[in-house]
């Protein structure tokens, strides 16, 4: 990630900006069925903290530290995410390291709200994301580099 | 340049062929995991409005969210090590017409980038 960072900001203009999105490392995400008469809210998914985000965020952050880029924002946004089947909702619980796991109770509630919901039935995925908004600065003169 | 754009209710400006792809990829907008298309454009042009704007994009995959700019940013080169998906992303440019726009196989790290200086970098959900 400094690697990654740093590459960038040799190729950016001075005063030039970057935004960093990326799924928020400690959200827990839930999960709803949406069917006609509205939405149904069953329950977390439980997750690990996803550790290569945070030392993602640890890299970026000693960077600013560094004097490398100021930061000028740091947003959340949480957004619902859909699929039509229980396979694709499956599919994308297994696409996580560690997956995703349903809490206690939630399966047998999803079962059931996923059969009444009928056809045109979607699952909700609620979920988080976090864009930092980082603005290039010079690099630090030294002060031997100075002129007397 | 694409002729065929659309400006939304919210003034978004796609092109049709941006429209199209997304309805045939991706299904639904909130669908893949990722946010519906237009969420992150919003939250990033609070700060800098892309348009006329050169700009790096690390960690495209398949063009997903660099579609839904490029047709009002000045320049784009968009990189990911993923030989396969910056395949798919470079034939979609192809239909779209999308001539300002490079689809790169590579780390950002990998030497020199072409096309800089750039005002904006994204780093899109690349660690």
């Amino acid at each position: 990630m400094v690697d990654a960072l740093e590459s960038v900001r040799k190729a950016l203009r001075p005063s030039g900006v970057i935004f960093d999105l990326q799924p928020d490392a400690a959200h827990q995400p839930t999960v709803a069925v949406r069917d006609r008469s509205g939405r149904h809210a069953l329950g977390p998914l439980l997750r690990e903290t996803d550790e290569d985000v945070l030392a993602a965020h640890a890299a970026r952050d000693g960077l600013v530290r560094a004097g490398r880029f100021s930061q000028v924002a740091f947003l959340r946004r949480t957004y619902r995410t859909s699929v039509a089947t229980l396979a694709a909702f499956d599919a994308d619980r297994r696409s996580h390291t560690p997956t995703w796991r349903l809490a206690r109770g939630v399966r047998p509630r999803l079962l059931e709200a996923w059969r009444a919901g009928g056809k045109g039935a979607g699952i909700e995925t609620t979920r988080r994301m976090s864009i930092v908004v980082l603005r290039r600065r010079g690099p630090r003169r030294s002060i031997a580099s100075r002129s007397p | 340049m694409n002729r065929d754009r659309t400006r939304r209710a919210d003034g978004e400006v796609w092109t049709n062929t941006s429209l199209g792809w997304f309805r045939e990829r991706l299904g639904p907008p909130g669908t893949g995991g990722y946010p519906p298309p237009g969420l992150e454009l919003r939250l990033i042009e609070r700060y800098v409005p892309l348009a006329g704007r050169d700009v790096l994009e690390v960690g495209c995959g398949d063009g997903r969210l660099t579609f839904q700019y490029a047709a009002r940013a000045r320049s784009v080169v968009a990189l990911d090590a993923n030989a396969d998906e910056i395949e798919r992303a470079r034939e979609m440019a192809r239909r779209g017409g999308f001539r300002n726009v490079r689809f790169l196989a590579r780390a950002v790290q990998a030497g020199r980038l072409p096309g800089g200086p750039f005002d904006v970098a994204l780093l899109t959900w690349s660690l």
